[in-house]
């Protein structure tokens, strides 16, 4: 395995009934990249997700992260060894300030024996780095407001600090961009344009422009398979990935 | 500090606690300082599971087990003074120095050892579970035969001692418990300030989302659930004290119902919420059939529930913020 | 508890009588937990139907078996046809489920558990006081009925009483009945799909409401037809509905929500182990420990039993023995 290598999907198999929504898929992450992941509706994308997060479990095959194999090591253990995840359906706590949000995060990577018993209101340790990563995401200002009353892409920008609140090697983003006006999206694509280098990304997403101006590696996922990865250039170019999938999201469109 | 109204309505109730039985003293109804102090024991309870229910957003319908264990400890360390005898090889005492924090010692580990099994399960399973293991609690109280079983346990040497001070004056006795309360309200309110009362909150919120975080929900589960039975523990001490007598009564199932819903009654998640719940839950079981009585209502003033159960549902459906909420006005937003 | 067998044997001198009485003593006892075990399955199929297809926590379910109790009870004695009272419990718990589901339930299955909870809490303590007013405060005995107050001999010198046996038989043959209408049935399919799919049925041109209704007042029938079998064999009084009810909930946990299998089984397992821990642990202690502290140790063990097998089977499986799947 080339040291460039973070995360590796080896033969991954889902079966619900008789349907394989992850069927013996094979995919590489390298380090620093931004990888996004495409296919049509019912492709398996928040499936494989989900399996790589650690909240499903897979029937077969083998994940393995820095060469380590997590198959089976569940959702907080992989949060711990560096992979976060934000959600397609806006995953906060709706009751607490955009600030309490992103400090809860923090609060979790530092984990700590006798830190969980000292004030969590005005704690520095907490709060500061909470603060950078509100305006990191452009939420600067917002900070006092109820996460409730964000707007949504608010919200989406909210989700992305949590889950660099916990400094990930690897980043999991289901569709960031989902139920965004074209403003917003813009907002976000910046914002992840901002990571690149940085914190290595996979990222699913329907926006093509978006996904095509941001990915570094594209793999395309049909019926549970990777029928293609490559560069955007050559992904456009291939002409399996133009029959399965771009041929018909252009005729929807 | 809560403001406006509330924050009138807080202090009033702080000072009439005060001074409760001076009041009572001066108006010929003295009778009144043990119920008082009833109310404070009980709003304590409530206070406890208000951190699993409130806080945490686990339901547990069988905290009455815990209060019952507190109760048990401190009834049965007397039985064995009196009668000179030992358990476990030590003898027993009135002292509430040994009695009372054995007594909370003791619900924490039962808590614990019951919260490992109940919180491996969650939502509607976790209500069941833990009514059916307070159930199995209060079964292992109707068979303590020694302890009188079914019948209780009554406390010959009364209430106990606690250092320097007699809990057998009514007097002393209210004002113990008002100052347990009070320690206990400034703990949770600490408590829930911190990293890890933040972190139950979140739980409370989204779980799924605490457990992508890294947190092992389980764990910090199981930590709030054993500082509540642990509180609950201490009520279920002074209760005994308060009545000189210990039953299985203590731990029927009904008590956890009710326990719940003083919690939600007054606002649950909120710090004071349970006690409002609490002094209105116990003023209203105590004054509705006086109630009747003075409307000359005889068949009500005997079968008082058959109000108070329908009164209870319409609370619950129309109110949803307790007394709590609606003291305070509007949410904050 | 509901187990109330008496075992009058002839005493013998032999060693062999002493075994073979020993024998006939378990199997008794075994009938015994069978028969608990039905009434528990009978209270917790409406229970964890109810759970798995509304989402519903229901504490009142156990005012249902007791509205059935008394129900027998009073128009057999007034009567003095058990089986006018037998049917006249099923309707009367029917008209109550269905009356607490349109009051009452309907509101509820969009709140949280918290506030099912505390409405049904609420419920509990209306029924009881309006069942006091109605019975007073003293239990009532009913009467076996005439035609099945006898016993027979299932195995030869062991004598059981027709009416349990009898019981038995009509608790199986509900669970069988109740399997088929779910399994086999348009109905059964509908409700099988309303509690996955409620969008999806209700495009179908049902009435879900409706349904609904009418599955709240089947789970109370069977609630109350087992309040009516048991009304000869307890004592019918105010709050053995939540005795039971509490069972039921360890038989749900057991047997997994929603899942009708799972209730039988963790219906029969709670019956047997109950009734068998009663009746022999202390004896069974005996063997290692002084007489005293066998009986102390034997009662507090026997009343622990049910909930150690619950522990133990939640320890291996958290969602019960049957879960059910939620379709997704």
């Amino acid at each position: 395995m080339s040291a460039d290598l973070l995360l590796a999907v080896d033969g991954l198999e889902k079966r619900f009934g008789a349907l394989k929504a992850t069927d013996g898929l094979d995919l590489e992450v390298r380090t620093g990249e931004i990888h996004a992941l495409i296919g049509p509706n019912g492709a398996g994308k928040s499936t494989l997700m989900k399996q790589l997060s650690g909240e499903m479990k897979p029937d077969a095959g083998r994940i393995l992260f820095r060469g380590a194999d997590i198959t089976y090591a569940t959702a907080p253990r992989r949060a711990r060894l560096g992979i976060a995840r934000s959600y397609q359906i806006t995953s906060i706590f709706p009751d607490y300030t955009v600030l309490e949000n992103v400090a809860t995060a923090v609060q979790m990577r530092m984990t700590g024996g006798a830190g969980i018993l000292r004030r969590a209101k005005g704690d520095a340790d907490i709060e500061e780095p909470a603060l950078k990563l509100i305006e990191r995401v452009g939420l600067s200002g917002a900070h006092d407001r109820l996460a409730s009353a964000l707007a949504h892409g608010q919200q989406r920008q909210l989700e992305c600090a949590m889950a660099l609140a916990l400094e990930p090697s690897l980043l999991l983003l289901d569709e960031p961009m989902a139920g965004m006006g074209p403003q917003e999206s813009a907002i976000m694509v910046e914002l992840l344009r901002g990571l690149r280098g940085q914190v290595t990304t996979l990222l699913v997403e329907h926006d093509m422009d978006a996904v095509f101006s941001l990915a570094d590696r594209i793999t395309v996922l049909v019926y549970g398979k990777a029928i293609a990865t490559g560069s955007p250039d050559e992904i456009r170019n291939n002409p399996a990935v133009r029959e399965a999938y771009l041929g018909e999201e252009a005729d929807a469109s | 500090m809560p403001d406006g109204f509330l924050r009138i309505v807080t202090l009033a109730l702080v000072v009439l606690a005060l001074f409760f039985p001076l009041l009572a003293e001066a108006g010929g109804s003295a009778y009144l300082v043990p119920s008082a102090s009833r109310i404070l024991i009980y709003a304590l309870a409530a206070v406890s599971l208000n951190l699993l229910v409130g806080y945490t957003g686990l339901v547990s319908l069988g905290h009455a087990a815990y209060l019952g264990v507190g109760a048990y400890v401190v009834g049965i360390l007397s039985f064995h003074a009196v009668e000179g005898s030992t358990i476990f090889g030590l003898p027993g005492t009135v002292e509430g120095l040994v009695s009372i924090p054995l007594a909370i010692l003791f619900s924490a580990l039962v808590a614990l050892v019951l919260g490992a099994l109940c919180l491996r399960t969650s939502g509607i399973y976790f209500i069941m579970i833990t009514l059916a293991f307070a159930q199995m609690m209060f079964f292992i109280t109707v068979s303590l035969e020694r302890y009188g079983g079914d019948d209780g346990l009554f406390m010959y040497a009364g209430p106990n001692r606690l250092g320097p001070l007699d809990l057998s004056s009514e007097w002393t006795f209210f004002y113990v418990c008002l100052a347990v309360l009070f320690a206990f309200l400034l703990f949770c309110r600490y408590l829930v300030g911190t990293r890890f009362g933040r972190a139950l909150g979140a739980i409370r919120q989204n779980e799924a989302r605490m457990i992508t975080l890294g947190c092992n929900v389980y764990r910090y589960k199981l930590a709030i659930f054993v500082i509540a039975g642990a509180g609950a523990g201490l009520a279920g001490a002074l209760l005994a004290n308060q009545a000189s007598y210990v039953s299985p009564d203590v731990l029927h199932w009904t008590r956890s119902g009710e326990l719940l819903f003083m919690v939600i009654l007054g606002g649950s998640g909120t710090l004071l919420g349970p006690v409002f719940g609490a002094v209105a839950f116990l003023l209203l079981e105590e004054y509705l059939p006086v109630l009747f009585d003075a409307a000359g209502l005889e068949l009500l003033k005997e079968h008082w529930r058959i109000v108070f159960g329908p009164l209870l549902i319409i609370v619950m459906l129309f109110n949803r913020r307790g007394l709590y909420g609606l003291l305070a006005g509007r949410p904050r937003q | 508890m509901l187990t109330g067998g008496m075992a009058l044997h002839k005493p013998s001198r032999s060693q062999a009588g002493k075994n073979s009485r020993i024998m006939l003593l378990f199997i008794e006892q075994i009938l015994n937990g069978l028969q608990l075990g039905v009434f528990l399955f009978l209270v917790s199929a409406g229970l964890t139907l109810i759970f798995g297809i509304m989402g519903v926590i229901n504490l009142a379910h156990g005012s249902l078996y007791m509205i059935g109790a008394y129900t027998c009870a009073t128009v057999s004695m007034a009567s003095g046809s058990y089986w006018l009272g037998f049917l006249a419990a099923g309707l009367a718990a029917a008209l109550a489920g269905a009356l607490m589901e349109v009051i009452l339930m309907r509101r509820l299955y969009r709140r949280d558990h918290l506030d099912q909870v505390l409405v049904t809490f609420g419920l509990i303590l209306f029924v009881n006081e309006a069942v006091t007013m109605i019975w007073g405060r003293t239990p009532l005995f009913m009467d076996l009925p005439q035609s099945l107050s006898g016993s027979v001999e299932i195995v030869p010198g062991a004598p059981y009483p027709v009416y349990r046996l009898g019981v038995i038989l009509a608790g199986l043959a509900g669970a069988v009945g109740l399997w088929f209408l779910i399994s086999k049935t348009r109905i059964g399919m509908l409700i099988r799909a309303g509690s996955t799919n409620r969008e999806m049925v209700s495009a179908l041109g049902v009435d879900i409401d409706r349904l609904y209704t009418l599955l709240f007042a089947a789970g109370a029938v069977l609630a109350g037809l087992a309040g009516a079998f048991a009304g000869p064999l307890v004592s019918v009084q105010v709050g053995m509905g939540e005795s039971i009810l509490i069972l039921a909930f360890v038989v749900v946990v057991i047997g997994g929500i929603g899942s009708v299998r799972g209730a039988l089984v963790g219906a029969i397992l709670v019956g047997l182990v109950d009734t068998l821990g009663r009746a022999f642990l202390r004896d069974f202690l005996g063997l290692f420990l002084p007489p005293a502290e066998a009986a102390g140790m034997g009662a507090a063990l026997s009343s622990m039993g049910i909930y150690i097998v619950m522990a133990l089977i939640l320890v291996i499986r958290p969602k019960g023995l049957f879960p059910v799947v939620a379709g997704r």
